[in-house]
């Protein structure tokens, strides 16, 4: 992607340069301007282009020059004969289609002259923005499907166990083969050992192999059978939620026509997490019933730290009744995460709506306040984060580890909100793990990024 | 005297092939191939370097790690740890532990040779 965008760089820059040579005026991007500029690049006449668009010359004269708004039909008409997609010609399409190229520019850090020649790249060689924009949204559409299948690998029991098994059966075979073929003098009795132990291990190998290829097939049609056991758990909970509500949410194995409750088919890691899941929402209800939390969260307008300082509960329960809250109250699930995490700083729970990425067993930003609230047990940390990814967004985020009274490990809790930030307020620049991250000059990083090019890797290090 | 290496890995191919190469290296190999027990054995028997795998049955190769660090009387004992993982965090945490040295899956004879030796130089 960076490689084309230089290219296209190249190429728009040579013809505006032509351009000005040639003493033209660069002028607005209004519907006139692109209409004559897209008839001139096809070397039509203005007659020409209004007789196949059904409309006078004088008319489109006038149209061209911005003296005449059109639309529907006669826009229709002209995109037609232009050879080009009506988007590019109204006005509303322009600034959506200038949009997402100014974000795509911003988000591949080109320089502040190249994402000002926006327009004139998109009235110029509309068909070659049209490309970016495909393009940039092919690249999101996998670089979501290779974390999916990256955390994938990290955490499914099974995959991890099949692979294990091809991992060792390649290193007995390796080893065993490399003392047959460099080994110099062996006795009989080894040789036909060794023999054997290739020919059982490759017939392993084989075995599993074959499973683990099966396995893939079957997940690879399905998005569902990507989720990990967290997300599994997370999404089984939260349709329970929304169907049999928060007093009535429990775990049984039965059938689920017996007393009008919904059965959900879960595997077993994620089964372990949800009942794990449904005790905590039980407990907690004891402690703080949802509809004494509701009109608390109302009273303190949404905002978590005043229902903090307002309800005098412990921190864990406020911060686990407001995400409930969050979550059950529709106009407000849609910007709003919330994760737990154990003693080891693993997520158990990840109610992600506001997309952050933040996994299971995934490679987690070590920048993450919850991180550095695990050396200040008990404090809760509030921060302005930069969430580093295709957009540079900025987000609250609230979070604290913390004692848990039944079992007494610490438990980490992060809430993170939107936000516009305060004026000076500082922020920490936090990214979707280091594998995928692609900030450059992180002390922090652990391990290079699969979404920056080696050549980029080795420009920041040099630096 | 040779010196004494005590494999720690369940694999019976693996174990044979690497107690052949470290025998014919001049090495005299030990196996145990249950984690449970495994700390219980180097502490009898103290050898003068293991080699160590994470995945083993009844206790990972990390926690055996771990509590080997935690007893002064096997606490030096270099290990080299075997992982069928590659992951840089897997490296840092062996490290964490107290792994020597760490290799990963599959590896060669060679590797081997070279990072025991490496351990007892």
């Amino acid at each position: 992607m960076q490689i084309l965008c230089k290219l296209i760089y190249n190429i728009a820059s040579a013809d505006l340069r032509s351009e000005r040579q040639q003493g033209a005026e660069m002028v607005g991007l209004l519907t006139g301007n692109r209409i004559r500029d897209r008839r001139i690049s096809r070397g039509m006449r203005q007659t020409e282009l209004a007789h196949e668009a059904g409309i006078s010359p004088s008319y489109l004269n006038l149209i061209e020059h911005n003296r005449r708004k059109i639309g529907g039909r006669v826009l229709n008409r002209i995109a037609r004969a232009l050879d080009l997609d009506p988007i590019h010609l109204a006005d509303g399409g322009e600034a959506t289609l200038l949009g997402k190229l100014a974000e795509i520019a911003q988000s591949h850090d080109l320089d502040t002259l190249d994402a000002g020649r926006t327009e004139a790249f998109a009235s110029q060689f509309p068909g070659w923005a049209q490309m970016v924009l495909s393009l940039q949204a092919a690249i999101e559409s996998l670089e979501g499907r290779v974390k999916l299948l990256g955390d994938r690998l990290s955490h499914d029991p099974k995959l991890a166990e099949a692979l294990y098994e091809v991992i060792t059966a390649v290193t007995s075979i390796r080893s065993t083969a490399s003392i047959l073929v460099e080994g110099g003098e062996l006795d009989r009795e080894w040789t036909e050992r060794f023999h054997k132990n290739v020919y059982q291990d490759s017939l392993r190998l084989a075995e599993q192999s074959r499973a683990l290829v099966s396995f893939l097939e079957k997940q690879g049609d399905d998005p569902d059978v990507l989720l990990s056991p967290v997300e599994e758990a997370e999404r089984a909970f939260s349709l329970a939620l929304d169907t049999v509500g928060v007093q009535s949410l429990s775990c049984e194995e039965r059938t689920a026509e017996e007393d009008g409750g919904v059965a959900f088919a879960v595997g077993e890691a994620a089964r372990f997490r949800l009942e794990r899941m449904v005790e905590g929402l039980r407990n907690d209800e004891r402690l703080w019933p949802y509809n004494e939390v509701q009109p608390s969260a109302a009273e303190a307008g949404g905002d978590l730290h005043e229902l903090i300082a307002r309800s005098g509960r412990s921190i864990p329960l406020v911060l686990r009744r407001y995400a409930l809250w969050k979550r059950i109250e529709k106009d407000a699930a849609s910007d709003y995460s919330y994760f737990e995490f154990d003693s080891a700083g693993q997520i158990a729970r990840a109610d992600d709506s506001l997309g952050l990425g933040l996994t299971a067993a995934a490679e987690l930003c070590p920048k993450w306040p919850v991180f550095a609230a695990q050396a200040q047990p008990g404090v809760l940390l509030r921060q302005i984060i930069c969430f580093v990814g295709r957009e540079k967004i900025l987000y609250e985020a609230t979070g604290g580890v913390f004692v848990d009274a039944a079992t007494r490990a610490l438990r980490g809790y992060l809430v993170v909100l939107p936000t516009d930030a305060p004026e000076g307020a500082v922020e920490t620049e936090v990214g979707p793990g280091c594998r995928f991250c692609v900030l450059q000059g992180c002390l922090m990083r652990r391990e290079p990024s699969l979404l920056v090019t080696t050549a980029a890797r080795v420009t920041s290090t040099s630096l | 005297m040779a010196k004494r290496v005590l494999v720690i890995e369940d694999e019976p191919n693996i174990i044979e092939a690497i107690s052949f190469i470290l025998s014919r290296d001049g090495w005299t190999v030990h196996t145990h191939s249950d984690g449970q027990t495994a700390n219980g054995r180097i502490k009898a028997t103290p050898p003068d370097v293991i080699i160590l795998d994470v995945m083993l049955p009844g206790k990972s190769g990390y926690d055996i790690l771990r509590d080997l660090r935690a007893d002064q009387d096997v606490a030096e004992i270099p290990v080299l740890m075997l992982t069928a993982r590659g992951q840089a965090r897997d490296r840092e945490l062996a490290e964490e532990l107290g792994a020597t040295k760490f290799m990963s899956k599959p590896f060669s004879n060679a590797e081997v040779l070279e990072n025991i030796r490496g351990l007892v130089d």
